[in-house]
């Protein structure tokens, strides 16, 4: 049947977990390519050959299939394009390694691009980082527990706090951040 | 200085980084649980250290104090002299919340830097200021010589023997002032009526409030008048809380007040169990003895109990027998002269499935607290965790521990009394644990210590009434360090005030004898000491008592 192939495509992103990129299935997207330019030729072979119009519903059907692969194709690269957007704010401007090597050399192209159209647009915003904070905290500051010796930890309004082993604190949250992400701190939900 | 006003002391803390450091004990613990929400709610950022002793929050202190001015000293510091055992930045301030008694003089009467929080409602018996310390010799001088230029020498005579008297004087006041070491108010109410103050209370503040209190009660830091005192206040704070709420949701938390038995851990136990390891029980049947255990059975038979049923966890025993037993061990317990087997107490409930009384609650956070596996910091973390609400998995194993402790008791007071190991030397009863005992390392804590002696004095003098009016003593290796060996003490059963003239004794014995001692424990009663000054101590304290 038509458009099996190009439903196929759409489902095997759909069964991609949401954290993950797999490889273009560039196999599958051929076959694809193949029955669209079968269906083409059988269309403009039928045109051509009669000029009566018998034989418009099936033009029109294999048209419909036509239109129905390339909606089919053209979703599965734009939710890549989605999901590759949404690495973006969840990850940063480098990508981790293992999603790097799933992405084709035009969707590279394509998020460098992203990367500095959104650059561009956060300097004019005087330089937020806007993909910071995308819900609102609960708190400013919370509640941490100190699992290594670190030593002294300087605020941004100049204090100095000494974060020995065992010792709990209640800190900006935008001070410990980095701190939680090394394994110094240890974050407790109140 | 003496701060009355406890919303002054929030106050003045509002607003500042805050350093505090609280002592390991569970009114402290629920003290800090209370003053952490407190400030979470205001945003107030703050560094907390425990500590387990004087030379830990003298560490703590100078590593952290540099970098806080204002510090908070939660159920420790008021019996050292701050200013000069901490040395605090002159432009820093310290506040003292503690519960022990007497408080330093020089705390009280010191400058600026060092705050004491009490409120207005305990009377302190504090000697006047000009009793105790030297009037400044300048301001005093002055007159004195003009005096004593008008009137010669005739005075001189008369000055000096008023200075002499003085100091007589001022040595007498000291010595009945720090004569007897006690408790007061628990500092976990304390904080809770702050929370009430400040319309910031709820009922999960008041029950770690309930169970500050409780700690003090069951483990004897004050008498049964005081508690009684302390329940009335609690539960006029209960109905209120009680009567505000009118959610009818099944995971509000309830408090109730229920007359309790003094049976450890019943409700996760079995009955049989439990009525072999609580103190109060164990002592009257004397169970060590065939002749206790018959009596024990008795004493079910008599209440119609099937053995099978106290055998049996309680959670599964009969349902009717569930709701009746406590009544019926409250009868039959007065026929065999354990009259006071039931006390006052609190039980909490919320969801369908949690029901704590607030000793079993207390049990489980101080068996994790007083956790010989961890090390001090991390126990109390874990004590912390313990009382929040989430956490029941926590107060299960917390409940476990408690259960091995109580075993451990036993066996231990067994052990003692089995042995012939309790010693009268005629003003004190003494028992030291051996070197090399498997208990030594439960009882490494010196907290579980003094239970252990409370528990052996109840026993002992089950079987020896006249020692009721003795001290007992218990001297044990430190597991850690065989050198050193930790003595603690408890006052007579026979006295009814809980307050102790041990720790004032011990210092002198060891002045006495020069031994080598640290009173590193915040309680005066608990104290370090050279395993070879032992026997040299004991001579000491044996002659000082007599007197």
């Amino acid at each position: 049947m038509f458009g099996e192939k190009a439903v196929s495509l759409v489902k095997e992103l759909h069964r991609c977990p949401p954290e993950q990129l797999h490889p273009v299935n560039e196999d599958l997207m051929r076959q694809v390519f193949a029955e669209m330019t079968a269906l083409f030729e059988a269309n403009k072979s039928d045109i051509e050959v009669n000029d009566d119009n018998k034989m418009i519903p099936s033009i029109h059907l294999r048209h419909s299939a036509l239109e129905h692969n390339r909606r089919c194709v053209l979703a599965y690269l734009k939710q890549r394009l989605n999901k590759i957007t949404q690495f973006r704010w969840d990850h940063g401007a480098v990508l981790p390694e293992e999603i790097q090597v799933n992405m084709q050399e035009h969707e590279k192209q394509w998020f460098n691009k992203y990367n500095k159209s959104l650059a561009n647009y956060m300097l004019s915003l005087n330089g937020l980082d806007i993909t910071q904070n995308t819900v609102p905290p609960k708190s400013l500051k919370i509640q941490v527990r100190c699992l290594q010796d670190y030593g002294e930890l300087e605020t941004d309004s100049g204090d100095i706090i000494m974060l020995t082993v065992n010792s709990e604190h209640y800190l900006p949250l935008s001070e410990c951040e980095h701190l939680i992400k090394q394994g110094v701190l240890q974050h407790m939900g109140s | 200085m003496i701060v009355n006003d406890i919303l002054e002391f929030y106050r003045d803390i509002c607003g500042e980084r805050v350093l505090i450091l609280v002592s390991t004990t569970v009114d402290g613990l629920c003290a800090w649980k209370i003053l952490q929400s407190l400030l979470h709610m205001d945003n107030v950022q703050y560094t907390l250290i425990p500590v387990d002793g004087k030379s830990h929050l003298e560490s703590a202190f100078r590593t952290h104090s540099d970098q806080n001015t204002v510090i908070v000293l939660i159920d420790c510091g008021g019996n050292i002299n701050v200013s000069e055992e901490l040395e605090p930045l002159p432009d820093s301030q310290v506040y003292v919340l503690d519960s022990h008694i007497p408080y330093d003089l020089d705390n009280i009467y010191d400058g600026d830097v060092v705050k004491v929080v009490i409120p207005e409602s305990f009377d302190l018996e504090v000697p006047r200021y000009e009793d105790i310390y030297e009037e400044d010799s300048e301001n005093e001088d002055e007159p004195n010589r003009k005096r004593r230029r008008e009137e010669e020498e005739e005075e001189e005579d008369s000055l000096l023997p008023r200075k002499e008297r003085w100091k007589r004087k001022r040595e007498e006041l000291l010595f009945t002032y720090y004569e007897l070491s006690g408790y007061n108010l628990s500092v976990s109410l304390m904080i809770f009526e702050l929370a009430w103050k400040m319309s910031k209370d709820n009922s999960q503040y008041l029950w770690w409030a309930i169970i500050g209190v409780t700690d003090q009660y069951l483990n004897c830091k004050i008498g049964r008048d005081q508690y009684v005192t302390t329940c009335g206040t609690v539960q006029q704070h209960v109905q209120r809380l009680n009567n505000h709420s009118d959610s009818t949701s099944v995971n509000q938390m309830k408090i109730k007040y229920s007359n309790e038995l003094r049976l450890d851990l019943y409700r996760h136990w079995s009955l049989m169990e439990s009525l072999k390891h609580s103190s109060y029980t164990a002592s009257r049947f004397r169970i060590w003895t065939s002749k206790g255990k018959k009596k024990l059975n008795e004493f079910l038979a008599d209440m119609g109990l099937p053995l099978l049923q106290c055998n049996q966890t309680f959670q599964s025993m009969d349902m009717e027998i569930r709701r009746e037993v406590c009544g019926w061990i409250e009868v039959t317990a007065q026929k065999y002269g354990l009259d006071d087997i039931s006390y006052g107490s609190f039980e909490l409930q919320y969801g369908f499935k949690n029901k704590y009384c607030a000793g079993d609650v207390l049990q489980a956070v101080s068996a994790a607290l007083t956790c010989p596996t961890l090390d001090t910091e991390a126990a109390f973390l874990r004590a912390q965790d313990t009382l929040n609400r989430s956490n029941e998995k926590l107060i299960h194993t917390g409940i476990e521990q408690s259960k091995a402790l109580c075993c451990s008791l036993l066996n231990q007071v067994q052990a003692f009394i089995d042995m012939k190991q309790v010693v009268c030397t005629g003003p004190f009863v003494y028992a030291v644990i051996q070197e090399g005992v498997a208990e030594l390392e439960v009882f490494a804590h010196p907290s579980r210590l003094l239970r252990l002696c409370r528990y052996l004095s109840e026993a002992y003098c089950a079987t020896t009434r006249k020692a009721a009016v003795l001290p007992f003593i218990i001297a044990s290796a430190l597991p850690l360090d065989p050198e050193y060996s930790c003595i603690v003490g408890v006052p007579p059963l026979s006295v009814d005030s809980n307050k102790s003239y041990l720790g004032r004794a011990f210092h002198q014995a060891a002045d006495k004898v020069n031994a080598s001692v640290e009173f590193e424990d915040f309680e005066p009663s608990v104290m370090q000491i050279k395993s070879e000054d032992k026997a040299k101590f004991f001579d000491a304290l044996t002659a000082l008592l007599m007197t």
